[in-house]
């Protein structure tokens, strides 16, 4: 198993003290994602996000009797610091539910499924998983798609699992099969997946909208993992009840459905 | 005058009600027009939506085909290195090797690239890593031996943007070149973007087609560059509208947008019409037809207002009222007047909602034919500039691919055999190539042509390649005909060379140039017309100019016809036509506009506008018709109860009472009060009470009118401010319609009409504010000035009218000319008398009901006609007067007349008792006497006659009065002297006793005789003619 992930998941730990700023206060701060269309994006025109979970935000925060929202554009690489410091009272941000996370989050029910998939270039001539054998994938680091993937790649066969060499920051590992680059940002990915220095990018599904065009495919039959986002708040947090009752309430009465349909 | 209190519900009432119909019949009207105006906006843009989706997916086909060509000519280029490697020109893995190709091919590099990806040579570095799976395409070319597919690299931060082909030199190596694409995109983005498609689709008159992502909201296209990647959201469109299929208001940026939603792939295509677009014209049009209808209500509710209170002032009239079942009274007197007034107000809001209609309808489709029109117009001369451009890239390229050839042949003249230039033909993706030695006579191709030899007779297609042989390096015919075979052809010579340089023939390229046909044939008149979209049914053809035969037209059947034997005139075909047009026995409403080649029509049926201006006519009529019937009821019945009451109160006998300028005439019959004379001809006006209710109303109207007519008339003068460019209104006032006999003309004529009269009328006002302060003469002139004006303004609005009217106006002034002849060769009474009655219309000199006086004739003026006036003289006989024949006309309508009488006293009476009886009796003449206005009054001692003193008595009076109140005067007076004992000296005769004459006797018989007889001889020389001829004389001589 991929051994070191790039994100620091060991600095969770002390945030008691957060939690009592969040009541009382007439304004939720939600961190939200800036770049990924149909699920939070910012207009850096008008400087307003829109998706489906601003939606979801705005609703919840009305039906759990908020005046006002601050939206708080939040990165893969912080956001556990944001929530955990109490810069942000919950988490709506393509964030999904994983064990790792549950030790230190609690999350809403899952208002939106999603799968982890491989993009890679028409022009490649890959069209199944076994034509990647001994290429490159690529990554965002941050996101959990890195260790999902050498998971996956092991659980298949397609691998050892066997780290042949890793520079520091795991941004570059070989394995016995394959070769995972990461990069700081999605543009970065999906720019390397254009030159050609990776040959595959994996990333959410949500997300590989955006950076979908005509010359790039799904590779077929080829799902790195099922995954679900939630609503995330601290630990314990008096939110966090309400929060999952009010997404709860909110996947009961349909309001969910007409949100991913209207921003489908 | 103070009104009762039942009078005053009633009135209030009427007010009320007349308020209400107002309200009702705007809201409603307004509502009408407004849906009518959504709804055949929304069919608009159902068909539209419709359309969009084929024609986004034609801008895609297009976009795969433009992409297919131009990687055809890439991958043709990769493929004649391949040929050179494989036919020992001189291929060589070398950079400099590379650069030699990257200038013949013209291509941004060439690179010699192993399997594994290692680069063998190059012309220039490249950034790509061959190596990695990305380019695995490139590598097909390896194992098929086509050239490969392209491999697009798009890196825009980078500034990389890079499409690469390779063809195959051996298992191992392959050629690969790389070419930024920057010229196919620009094709793309100028023939088959969404924005080029959205573009030419236009919705009404401005409205548009805009589109924005379905994901974030951000607008793609929008013709105001300005809002191309705003947040529309942001903008102020409302998610929930949002949907497909959704039609309704919206807004965007300060735009306010009746749209339709359509989502097609992802994106959001939005057809808008402006707001301000969708109403101005109907706010115009429901304006107007609510001004009519506002003055008929007002002039009802006002006239049953007048006549109320008049008869309320001088007591009912018992007889007026008629009883109806329900305890309501007719008033008879108003009945008939205001249902006459209701019918014909009525149809006035008929006539002018159908008017205004038809107007509304006419001129939205013809401001939307016209804007279509010129788009199409511009589109067809842009895609002509485009066609010429094409044309250059295409020889660009062939010539290229001659380059090519003559490289290749140059290097290895060997390869001038059938199989080689076979094989090259297919490299070069060209169907024949041909090589001719410096003789011009062919050596070699792979043709089934042999034994050519180039032409001696320029006027042949193949004399000009000589040039090539004459020190030109290359030529490119342009596309045509084939002599030989008539197929369409293009050829291209470039000339060869041996190895010290010098030109030793030329190599020739055929081509059957079907790519560049299709491109041309898709900016043809054909391609560009058949996509346009004319709002519903409609269509675009067009003539060529050349010789007025249809270029085009949707119908195949007509192309190449004379427009002549389709039913169009010439007069048509112009820049700027709009009217209606028959084609083939169809009428359609058009439009045109010119291109260089063609005048192009736009051209639709009777749009929905039209379809519906009967029904919305006719419910305009309902409305009206109902409002006027409540309005009627309300004016005309009275409850039974209230009648006596208000008869006993009033008080009878104060009718006339000041009311001097007011005069009875009777005409046909019927008696009515017209104002005198003299107060028309000074303009005097009237004291409001003094005025009939009819003249009351004939006021108001008046009013109305005039504030009509300044209201057209302000607008007119300040169009540009009012109305937005390209409003319906601005169309009209803006003259671009055709002259001729339809409802613009007659608009536009009644608008310069009102403009003329407006000004007229002030200049006139300020003449008379003039004359009031200057001394006679100057008023005179006043007179002139005014009087001038006003003939001038007459004749200056029926020339421009007719003008407008499409009256050639020149030939009427030539007729001017000619009618001046037929005046002087007979017709000369008639004319005269045809001015002369104009000339007293207008003048005024005296109007039907005047009491006049022409030529010793006296009389009732019964009708002025055009050329003859009739005058009733009292005696029931009609006397028909030639109008050139009314001079020194006395009018005796005037102000007052007098009736006079003289009377005479004996010289024994004594005056001053005289004189005393009549101060005491004449006010009670009067008061026997109504005819007498005032008086009557002594006048005082008239002459001193032979047996009598004569005083005479005056007393004013109504000319039509005057005889009888004479005779009843003359009568008075009799009494009076009677009464009073005052003699009248009359002749007397005194009768004596008959006295016996003696008879003659012979003796003073014959004495007189020769007394006779003496007296004629002297007196022969004395002529006669002063002799009286009397009547006793005459008939004594007989």
């Amino acid at each position: 198993m991929l051994g070191a992930l790039p994100a620091s998941l060991l600095m969770a730990g002390c945030s008691d003290d957060a939690v009592s700023a969040i009541t009382g206060s007439g304004t939720l701060r939600a961190g939200v994602r800036a770049d990924v269309v149909g699920f939070g994006y910012l207009n850096e025109g008008t400087g307003n996000y829109y998706g489906m979970e601003i939606d979801l935000v705005e609703e919840l925060a009305s039906r759990l009797g908020y005046g006002d929202i601050e939206f708080v554009t939040i990165l893969p690489e912080n956001r556990k610091e944001m929530l955990l410091d109490g810069q942000v009272d919950l988490i709506a941000a393509c964030y999904s539910i994983a064990e790792t996370r549950l030790e230190n989050f609690d999350f809403s029910p899952a208002y939106y499924d999603d799968r982890v998939i491989a993009v890679v270039q028409n022009s490649s001539l890959i069209e199944g998983i076994d034509d990647m054998r001994g290429l490159t994938f690529g990554t965002m680091s941050g996101a959990n798609a890195a260790p999902l993937l050498s998971t996956k790649l092991y659980e298949d066969g397609f691998t050892s699992g066997e780290v042949v060499t890793a520079n520091e920051d795991n941004s570059d590992v070989s394995f016995d099969t394959w070769h995972l680059l990461q990069f700081p940002s999605y543009q970065e990915l999906s720019d390397a997946l254009e030159d050609g220095t990776v040959d595959a990018m994996v990333l959410d599904g949500a997300i590989a909208q955006t950076y979908m065009d005509d010359k790039r495919h799904v590779v077929d039959g080829f799902v790195v993992a099922e995954q679900s986002y939630g609503v995330a708040t601290q630990k314990g947090s008096e939110l966090s009840a309400p929060v999952a009752e009010a997404v709860q309430g909110m996947l009961d009465d349909g309001t969910i459905d007409a949100l991913v349909d209207k921003w489908d | 005058m103070r009104m009762s209190h039942r009078l005053k519900v009633k009135i209030a009432a009427i007010v009320i009600a007349a308020l209400a119909s107002i309200v009702v019949m705007g809201v409603l009207l307004s509502g009408m027009q407004g849906e009518l105006t959504r709804a055949n906006y929304d069919a608009e843009m159902e068909a539209e939506a419709e359309q969009l989706s084929a024609l986004l997916a034609e801008a895609e086909d297009e976009n795969a085909q433009n992409k297919e060509t131009f990687d055809a000519i890439y991958q043709s280029k990769a493929q004649s290195v391949s040929f050179m490697a494989a036919n020992d020109t001189g291929f060589e893995a070398t950079d400099a090797k590379m650069r030699e190709y990257q200038e013949l091919l013209d291509v941004d590099n060439v690179l010699i690239v192993k399997a594994d990806g290692a680069v063998a040579a190059k012309a220039a570095d490249t950034r790509a890593d061959f190596a990695s799976s990305r380019f695995n395409y490139l590598r097909e070319s390896l194992s098929t031996g086509e050239p490969s597919r392209a491999v697009e690299v798009n890196l825009p931060d980078r500034d990389w943007h890079t499409r690469y082909y390779a063809a195959r030199i051996d298992d191992e190596t392959m050629v690969v070149i790389e070419q930024d694409p920057a010229e196919l995109y620009d094709l793309v983005e100028s023939t088959g973007s969404t924005a080029s498609v959205l573009r030419n689709i236009q919705i009404g008159q401005d409205g548009y087609v805009f589109a924005l992502s379905a994901q974030t909201y951000v607008i793609e296209y929008h013709p105001n560059d300005g809002l191309v990647g705003a947040d529309a959201l942001d903008a102020g469109m409302d998610v929930g509208d949002l949907e497909d299929g959704f039609t309704g208001w919206m807004q965007l940026g300060n735009e306010r947008l009746y749209g339709h939603v359509c989502l097609i792939d992802d994106t959001y295509y939005i057809e808008a019409v402006p707001a301000a677009d969708m109403n101005a014209s109907g706010d115009i049009t429901v304006g107007v037809i609510l001004f009519v209808f506002a003055v008929v209500v007002a002039s009802v509710a006002l006239y049953g207002i007048f006549v109320l209170r008049e008869d309320e002032r001088e007591g009912h009239d018992g007889d007026d009222l008629i009883a109806l079942s329900g305890g309501l009274n007719v008033n008879r007197r108003i009945a008939s007047r205001a249902a006459v007034l209701s019918v014909i107000g009525f149809f006035a809001v008929i006539v002018i909602s159908f008017y205004m209609q038809t107007l509304f309808a006419l001129s939205s489709q013809s401001l939307t034919l016209t804007e279509r029109v010129d788009q199409v117009a511009s589109t067809i001369e842009r895609s002509q500039d485009r066609a010429a451009e094409l044309e250059d890239q295409y020889n660009e390229r062939y010539l290229s691919k001659a380059q090519v050839a003559a490289y290749i042949l140059d290097h290895n003249p060997e390869l001038a055999n059938r199989e080689k230039l076979q094989e090259l033909a297919d490299a070069l993706q060209i169907q024949y190539l041909f090589t001719f030695d410096i003789n011009g006579t062919m050596t070699a191709t792979n043709s089934s042509f042999t034994n050519f030899a180039l032409s001696e007779d320029p006027e042949d297609q193949s004399y000009e390649f000589r040039k090539l042989l004459q020190g030109v390096d290359s030529l490119v015919q342009p596309a045509g005909p084939d002599e030989v075979s008539g197929e369409m052809r293009q050829y291209i010579g470039v000339t060869t060379h041996d190895e010290s340089g010098t030109v030793n023939g030329f190599v020739q390229l055929g081509i059957h140039p079907t790519r560049l046909e299709t491109l041309l044939e898709s900016v043809q008149i054909e391609n560009v017309l058949d996509g346009v979209q004319v709002g519903v049914g409609g269509f675009a053809f067009a003539v060529n100019k050349a010789d007025d035969t249809i270029a085009y037209y949707p119908n195949d059947n007509m192309i190449g016809k004379p427009v002549t034997e389709c039913g169009m005139s010439e007069d048509q075909l112009k820049d700027g036509y709009s009217d209606y047009i028959t084609i083939n026995g169809e009428q359609l409403y058009a439009a045109s506009a010119e291109t260089s080649d063609y005048y192009v029509f736009a051209a639709g049926p009777d749009g929905a506008l039209m379809a519906e201006r009967g029904p919305l006519t006719m419910a305009t009529g309902g409305i009206a018709l109902v409002c006027l019937a409540v309005l009627y009821c309300l004016t005309v019945c009275e409850p039974v109860a209230g009648a006596k009451g208000q008869a006993a109160s009033a008080e009878p006998g104060e009718k006339d009472e000041g009311r001097p300028r007011m005069v009875d005439v009777t005409v046909g019959g019927r008696t009515m009060k017209t104002m005198s004379a003299a107060s028309r001809w000074f303009r005097r006006s009237l004291d409001w009470n003094d005025m009939t209710p009819e003249q009351k109303l004939g006021c108001v109207l008046r009013w109305f009118v005039g504030a009509a007519v300044i209201l057209v008339c302000l607008a007119v003068v300040f169009k540009d401010a009012i109305f937005e460019e390209g409003s319906i209104f601005s169309y009209i006032l803006g003259g671009s319609w055709q002259h001729g006999l339809n409802i613009f003309a007659i608009t536009a004529a009644i608008m310069f009409a009102c403009l003329v009269l407006t000004v007229t009328e002030i200049i006139q006002k300020i003449l008379m504010l003039v004359s009031r302060v200057v001394e006679a003469r100057g008023v005179t002139m006043c007179r002139l000035a005014s009087s001038i004006v006003k003939y001038a303004s007459v004749i200056g609005i029926l020339y421009w009218c007719l003008a407008l009217l499409g009256v050639d106006t020149a030939t009427l002034l030539a007729s001017a000319g000619l009618l001046t002849f037929a005046v002087s060769l007979g017709a000369k009474d008639i004319v005269t008398d045809i001015i002369s009655g104009l000339f007293i219309i207008f003048e005024g000199e005296f109007r039907v009901g005047d009491i006049i006086q022409v030529g010793g004739q006296r009389g009732t003026v019964m009708e002025i006609g055009v050329r003859t006036t009739k005058i009733n003289d009292g005696n029931g006989n009609v006397l028909v007067l030639r109008n050139s024949n009314i001079s020194n006309v006395v009018n005796m309508t005037k102000e007052h007349s007098y009736a006079s009488v003289e009377v005479g006293i004996e010289y024994g009476e004594s005056l001053e008792r005289v004189e005393s009886i009549l101060s005491k009796e004449l006010p009670n003449i009067k008061r026997r006497l109504p005819a007498i206005i005032d008086g009557p009054f002594y006048k005082g001692v008239t002459m001193l006659a032979d047996n009598s003193v004569n005083i005479k008595i005056v007393a004013e009076c109504a000319e039509k009065d005057r005889s009888a109140l004479t005779n009843d005067l003359n009568r008075e007076m009799k009494l009076l002297f009677d009464r009073y004992d005052i003699s009248v000296p009359f002749p007397q005769v005194v009768v004596n006793q008959p006295t016996v004459f003696k008879k003659a006797t012979i003796d003073e018989k014959l004495a007189a005789d020769k007394f006779n007889a003496e007296q004629k001889e002297a007196i022969r020389s004395m002529a006669d003619e002063d002799e009286d001829f009397d009547e006793s004389n005459d008939s004594e001589r007989r």
